[in-house]
């Protein structure tokens, strides 16, 4: 019997570690029972931090727990679409357009924005500096395709928003994506990962990626050493706009549309708008995000998207 | 049914193309003690397994207390029988715990598990032993808790698979006056499986020879021991001069020396001639047939000896001391036995 | 270098300070992989043991399956779960997406093969004359099995350690079915790959220490139980 006692050790270990680990949920609830929001986000906007910091105020102000989840916007959208999340947050106006029109999502409203960055080595061996971003890929695909020493494009591959954004560009600069682009060589290297991690990969591999900027800035500060810099950072198709919409309760009649809704109106709200605003200042001596409300009129090009009117509970 | 409390119709057993059991018959009377003795791997402990329920049959019928033997009678029959297995199994608990399992099995309530512990214990003179973990116990202390445990659930039929294989002689006379007193006293039925003749001499009722998966002989100790029925029965029992003579007028001749045959083989061709070499007496003076020394080793108090006589060897055992070193290769020799140390048997 | 050295002493502050955030998620990791564990345990150990006792056509190929699944992929069993779970799978009613329920669900998908083929093994290793002697002794199907898993108990509740040593450290199922929700699902093994794609590499070395730490008790628990198992046979 004397040898079973380490053994009743362990499990009276492991036995109080289940006790203690089940009351560290109910630490985290100040007032009453919270009610739950899932939401299906992006890489590049969960990755900022941004959307942590809102979970947490949004708890302690409304007692609502916004369960988060990110992933590519594509898989983020697929989530959605399966019926395992209240809201989708994205950033791609063609895949949100498809969403909509499906039927799956109700009470569309933008949020903020920033723009897209292409970021390269220093050196910028493909001398792609100051031209437009369309111009700069023409350059980059031909060099590429010349096997040009140090000139590599790395890119999300992951049907994420940003990925639509590499496209679209590739597409204004005259090309098939998929039968010019997509495994034309070396040169041209997929990722299918986050934006973070493909980040990492384009910083080890001396290469060129198309970023959001909060992603990048926040990449920088964690990695200093890195040789990336902003190589292109102007030009009409690098705008990045992030929505959000419900999914539909004639899709799914058990989501919660009530605080969907609330949440909705909040982000959309001179308060949620200001924190979004501030978010990142002290950290990064400037906003990574640009609240909607600073344009005059959303709703006309190049943003297309209203955002301003509150929204109401949607029914089935 | 009979009055048998064991009878086996045709059961076998076989794995895959391997047979262990060929048919065999077999009944058991209450009360009695059969030994089934054979050589290692002849399937005397699958047989028992077999008896006791443990090994499915490959085929035939099986009848304990009148009952067949199948699964829904399987776990009761079970219930009133007991086996030891040769290889002594404790289990990681004391022995107490050890001894009253197969009464926590049966559900049987708990002061009456305490004090039938306590009981066997005693009579096992094994009492301080109680709190003691089993796995510190003697090969022989072992035993004999596992003996306990098998008694102290009352088997109506007991079965010992070799049982002293790993007992000093000591120990071995210790556990078959247990086994002979559990009979005496509580009409046990016991099959006891042992390599060793002398020992289902000195236990059995009735003994059955098996060799090969089958038996050759089933019979009172004492024919199986002197007349046995098949030449491999023989040979196991101890015969080591055994020779195939032809019938010539009622009679056999071998080595020269003629011997009539008892009238019961008169129309056989052929007969087994045999006898022990313990029974053959060595002489410098006379006997029945004169034959040469061959071969003499010394084997601890005896000498076993080859004897060449006329082209036919013959083995033979002696006493040391009555021997002394009087017969050595080379040495011409008379070979002598009692008329009724040969025995007979009909050969095809 | 300077970053690894940086990371390393953040690291050891947010282990010193008992940094909440480090905290719940180790806690939630335990939780997760020890219920799981059980589970698992509650349903293989029983599983296995009837496998060993009884004799059945394709036994051998139920064993060889067992002993493939093993190395069954952390992110099939994932796949698994997530479709059988999601809103629009065939348990989508019960809402377990991206819950620590899923991710047990996971989690024993991914262990019980081993507790059961160790258990089998465990049992195999025993004398066949000790599951005759039991039977003998007139013990039920369920008594015999309980008593011999009984004696096989170091063998098996090491294999039961191990298991937890793999639920713990797995990181694909519970990146899919539990989403690595912050407050809700994130544990160990996910929040290293989310902050290692953030670049905050300190949190992920100090989560990293608290992982390597448990597989370091683990490892010596499982030295411990086979000590006593060798020890026992050695008698």
């Amino acid at each position: 019997m004397k040898k079973l006692l380490p053994v009743l050790g362990i499990l009276l270990i492991l036995a109080a570690v289940v006790i203690t680990a089940g009351c560290v949920d109910s630490n985290t609830t100040p007032k009453g029972e919270p009610t739950t929001l899932t939401i299906s986000t992006t890489t590049s906007l969960y990755d900022t931090g941004l959307l942590d910091a809102v979970q947490d105020y949004y708890l302690k102000t409304y007692n609502v727990n916004l369960k988060i989840t990110s992933q590519g916007t594509g898989k983020a959208i697929a989530t959605a679409k399966n019926g395992d999340a209240d809201v989708l947050l994205v950033h791609s106006p063609s895949q949100e357009k498809t969403f909509i029109d499906e039927g799956y999502g109700v009470n569309h409203r933008g949020v903020a924005y920033n723009y897209f960055l292409i970021v390269g080595p220093e050196a910028d061996p493909a001398k792609i500096s100051g031209m437009t971003p369309e111009e700069g890929f023409k350059t980059l695909n031909e060099l590429g395709l010349k096997k040009t020493e140090g000139v590599v494009f790395v890119s999300r591959g992951d049907n994420s928003g940003t990925h639509s954004a590499e496209k679209n560009i590739w597409k204004a600069a005259g090309y098939n994506y998929s039968a010019d682009i997509q495994g034309s060589g070396d040169w041209y290297k997929e990722t299918g990962a986050g934006m973070g991690d493909s980040l990492t990969t384009a910083g080890q591999l001396n290469g060129y990626i198309l970023t959001d900027e909060a992603t990048f800035l926040t990449y920088k500060k964690n990695n200093p050493s890195s040789p990336l810099v902003p190589v292109i950072s102007e030009g009409k198709s690098l705008l990045n706009r992030y929505t959000v919409m419900t999914v539909s309760p004639a899709k799914f009649p058990d989501t919660n549309v009530k605080d969907a809704t609330a949440f909705t109106n909040w982000l959309i709200s001179k308060e949620g708008q200001k924190f979004i605003g501030d978010f990142g200042k002290e950290t990064y001596g400037k906003s990574l995000f640009t609240p909607m409300s600073t344009v005059k009129d959303s709703t006309l090009p190049p943003f297309n998207i209203d955002s301003t009117t509150p929204v109401t509970v949607p029914t089935a | 049914m009979t009055e048998n409390i064991i009878e086996a119709v045709n059961i076998s057993k076989t794995y895959g193309k391997k047979t262990v059991i060929k048919p065999l018959n077999l009944s058991v009377r209450k009360g009695e003690i059969l030994a089934v003795i054979g050589p290692s791997g002849a399937g005397k402990s699958t047989l028992i397994r077999m008896l006791d329920g443990i090994e499915p049959m490959s085929s035939g019928d099986l009848f304990i207390f009148g009952q067949k033997l199948c699964k829904s009678s399987r776990y009761s029959l079970r219930g009133r029988m007991g086996v030891l297995f040769q290889k002594t199994v404790l289990f990681d608990r004391s022995v107490e715990e050890n001894i009253s399992l197969g009464l926590s099995y049966r559900h049987l309530p708990s002061a009456e598990i305490k004090s039938r512990t306590k009981d066997i214990l005693e009579r096992m003179g094994m009492s301080e032993y109680a709190k003691r973990s089993a796995k510190t116990l003697s090969g022989g202390e072992g035993q004999r808790v596992a003996f306990a445990r098998v008694l102290v659930t009352r088997p109506e039929i007991l079965f010992l698979d070799e049982p002293t294989a790993n007992l000093d002689p000591i120990a071995t006379a210790v556990l078959e006056e247990m086994i002979l007193k559990e009979n005496r006293e509580n009409k046990t039925t016991i099959i006891i499986n042992t390599h060793d003749q002398a020992q289902g001499q000195r236990l059995a009722d009735r003994i059955a020879v098996m060799i090969d998966g089958e038996f050759k002989q089933i019979d009172s100790a004492e024919d199986v021991i002197y007349h046995p029925k098949t030449e491999d029965a023989a040979r196991f029992v101890g015969f080591q001069n055994i020779f195939s003579l032809f019938v010539v007028n009622n009679s056999v001749n071998i080595g020269g020396y003629e011997i009539p045959l008892p009238s019961e083989f008169t129309c056989a061709e052929k007969v087994l001639m045999m006898i022990r070499a313990e029974d053959i007496i060595l002489s410098k003076e006379s006997g029945k047939l004169r034959g040469t020394v061959v071969s003499s080793v010394r084997r601890g108090a005896f000498i076993e000896a080859g004897v060449e006589v006329n082209g036919v060897m013959f083995r033979v055992s002696v006493k040391f001391r009555d021997a002394g070193n009087e017969f050595n290769a080379g040495d011409a020799v008379y070979l002598n036995w009692k008329d009724d140390a040969v025995h007979f048997i009909p050969s095809c | 270098m300077g970053e690894i050295a940086d990371g390393f002493i953040e690291a050891i502050q947010l282990l010193i300070t008992l940094d909440p955030e480090v905290t719940e998620i180790a806690f939630r990791s335990l939780s997760v992989s020890t219920i799981a564990t059980l589970i698992a345990a509650a349903i293989a150990i029983p599983l296995g043991s009837l496998i060993y006792f009884y004799d059945f056509k394709g036994k051998r190929a139920v064993i060889n399956l067992v002993q493939t699944l093993y190395a069954m992929p952390t992110v099939i069993v994932g796949l698994l779960v997530y479709l059988l779970v999601s809103y629009s799978g065939p348990l989508g009613s019960l809402r377990l997406l991206y819950t620590t329920n899923a991710m047990i669900i996971a989690q024993v998908i991914l262990v019980s093969p081993l507790i059961i083929g160790f258990t089998v093994a465990a049992l195999n290793s025993l004398d066949k004359e000790m599951k005759y002697t039991v039977l003998a002794l007139n013990a039920k199907t369920s008594q015999a099995l309980r008593t011999l898993v009984r004696e096989a108990k170091f063998a098996i509740l090491s294999a039961v350690v191990l298991a937890f040593g793999r639920a713990i450290a797995e990181v694909g199922a519970v990146m899919m079915v539990g989403g690595n929700i912050r407050h809700f699902t994130r544990t160990l093994t996910t929040a290293i790959t989310l902050n290692t794609s953030m670049g905050e590499f300190s949190t992920s070395i100090a989560l990293g220490i608290i992982l390597l730490a448990i597989a370091l008790i683990v490892n010596l628990g499982v030295n411990v139980l086979q000590h006593y198992n060798g020890g026992v046979k050695d008698d």
